[in-house]
């Protein structure tokens, strides 16, 4: 081999790497921007995802074959950019996750035209008892419900090992039901129902 | 994508089904096929590969001063502000008393208890900045309708930060508080906004005497909880005094029938425990009247 390949090489811009790569970008790309979109405002999202993909580039030969681990593998990246971005003793282990606004996705969509309906209250339900769960449970329900990982893959997102995650999980169902049940959605015309949510 | 839960359901269906109808991300599938996402990808296959990787590239988010550090700076607003609980503490239902030897939230440092006054020009654009903010987060068309249609009810500047409670419009019970720091020349630092009510049709009418308290809403913060309560003021009500666990009297500001206030809660700590005692509210009447030391939840909205 000469030198030249070697180089070549080393910095990673042989054709059939770029190729791959490419390709894991263009899969994976739409999934990633909405993980960092739920944990940042979204006119941050993009350019953090480009930092994500950066550093996916610089370690390509960590790039996990499979296209589900893979995508893991970049969500995992992603958290930990986040976390690295907040700084000093300000560092946290799990991310504020948004939810959407229960009122403004039912006005957006259908249920709305059944308001009151019990998808539109268990929606306020969500809303109101998701807003009271920890980082860490909003995290967890967050990578299986809305990024559908299995527990493995879950686990390389956060760093922990799948029986962690596991746990983790059954504590944030808990918690979510728990405060569910004690934020219980009102009808619009009972005096007690302060309508909140995030418009986000 | 469709999500693939594990092992046993992770919540009943029909839960899954609403809490996946609530996910906050709003991306174009095709997305990766658009310029920004290729272009974005020309730029990194270009890139140095030899430059270690823990090192952060230029164009981050947060490196690039002040003005993008939005959300993820250590002083910023998570998010959009997180609602905490706002239910129970206006209901009392799982009201905890926290003590304030607990921690204290720096990010507010410049906070205090009376307002600033700023100008009407400061005050539009403050709402404006508010309505743009909430529609980066949904910008549907359903979002646009509501939060384009609101109105400025009040803005409250304490210290570096600007609450702005918006509301009314196509949906008369949306509102929404937003909290934000400025720079000295306007520029924005950090900041955020939650949902909040505006009451609605089947609200009674505030009665000339008192307050209706639409909302109280918890931002989560880096470093601690920041309380905000709004609503509506009665005919013959001049000055609304919160009573607050963590900083004694809190003055709220009274504009356009409305009143509002907000302040820095505990430290950070989990969420259950960072639910704040309820404050009472006093009350000065035209005439000089005080009604003292009301209880937050005889504030509540009744029926019509």
């Amino acid at each position: 081999m000469s030198t030249t390949d070697v180089s070549t090489s080393d910095t990673g811009r042989s054709p059939d790497r770029e190729a791959r790569f490419r390709t894991a970008y263009e899969a994976t790309y739409p999934d990633l921007l909405r993980f960092v979109q739920r944990r940042v405002h979204p006119t941050l999202a993009e350019d953090i995802a480009a930092d994500v993909f950066l550093v996916a580039w610089r370690r390509f030969d960590d790039l996990p074959p499979d296209a589900a681990d893979a995508r893991a593998w970049l969500f995992g990246i992603a958290q930990r950019t986040l976390l690295n971005g907040q700084r000093g003793d300000r560092r946290r282990q799990a991310l504020t996750i948004r939810i959407a606004d229960a009122i403004v996705v039912a006005q957006g969509g259908e249920a709305w035209k059944e308001s009151g309906s019990e998808l539109v209250a268990r929606r306020l339900d969500l809303a109101a008892g998701w807003s009271r769960l920890t980082p860490g449970h909003q995290e967890t329900l967050s990578l299986a419900v809305w990024d559908g990982l299995d527990g493995p893959q879950a686990a390389v997102v956060l760093g922990i090992s799948p029986v962690a995650f596991r746990l983790r999980l059954s504590r944030a169902r808990r918690a979510l039901r728990r405060y569910c049940e004690l934020t219980p959605a009102q009808p619009s015309s009972s005096p007690a129902a302060l309508r909140e949510g995030n418009p986000s | 994508m469709t999500p693939r839960l594990h092992g046993k359901d992770l919540l009943d269906p029909a839960t899954s089904d609403a809490l996946r109808s609530l996910d906050p991300a709003n991306v174009d599938p095709q997305v990766a096929a658009g310029p920004r996402a290729q272009e974005t990808l020309a730029r990194i296959l270009a890139s140095d590969v030899s430059e270690p990787t823990t090192t952060m590239p230029v164009k981050t988010g947060w490196a690039r001063g002040p003005r993008r550090r939005w959300v993820v700076a250590g002083s910023a607003l998570v998010a959009v502000g997180v609602l905490i609980a706002a239910p129970s503490v206006l209901k009392g239902k799982s009201a905890v008393v926290v003590p304030p030897a607990l921690g204290s939230n720096t990010a507010f440092a410049s906070w205090s208890p009376t307002t600033k006054v700023i100008t009407p020009a400061e005050a539009a654009l403050a709402g404006q900045r508010c309505k743009a903010d909430q529609l980066h987060l949904i910008n549907t068309a359903a979002a646009r309708k509501i939060v384009g249609s609101s109105q400025i009810r009040l803005v409250d500047r304490r210290g570096a930060w600007t609450m702005v409670y918006l509301g009314g419009g196509v949906q008369p019970d949306y509102g929404v508080i937003c909290l934000n720091e400025y720079d000295s020349h306007g520029a924005l630092l950090n900041g955020g906004g939650g949902g909040a009510s505006s009451g609605g049709p089947g609200i009674a009418p505030v009665a000339p005497d008192t307050v209706t308290l639409f909302t109280g809403v918890g931002f989560s913060t880096q470093s601690g909880v920041t309380w905000c309560v709004a609503g509506q003021v009665g005919s013959d009500v001049v000055s609304v005094v919160i009573n607050t666990i963590e900083h004694g009297p809190v003055e709220a500001t009274i504009q356009n029938g409305y009143f509002a206030a907000w302040w820095p809660g505990p430290g950070p700590l989990p969420m259950p425990q960072a639910v704040s005692a309820e404050p009472t509210y006093t009350l000065t009447l035209k005439g000089g009247t005080i009604r003292a030391n009301i209880p937050q939840d005889q504030l509540l909205p009744k029926l019509r």
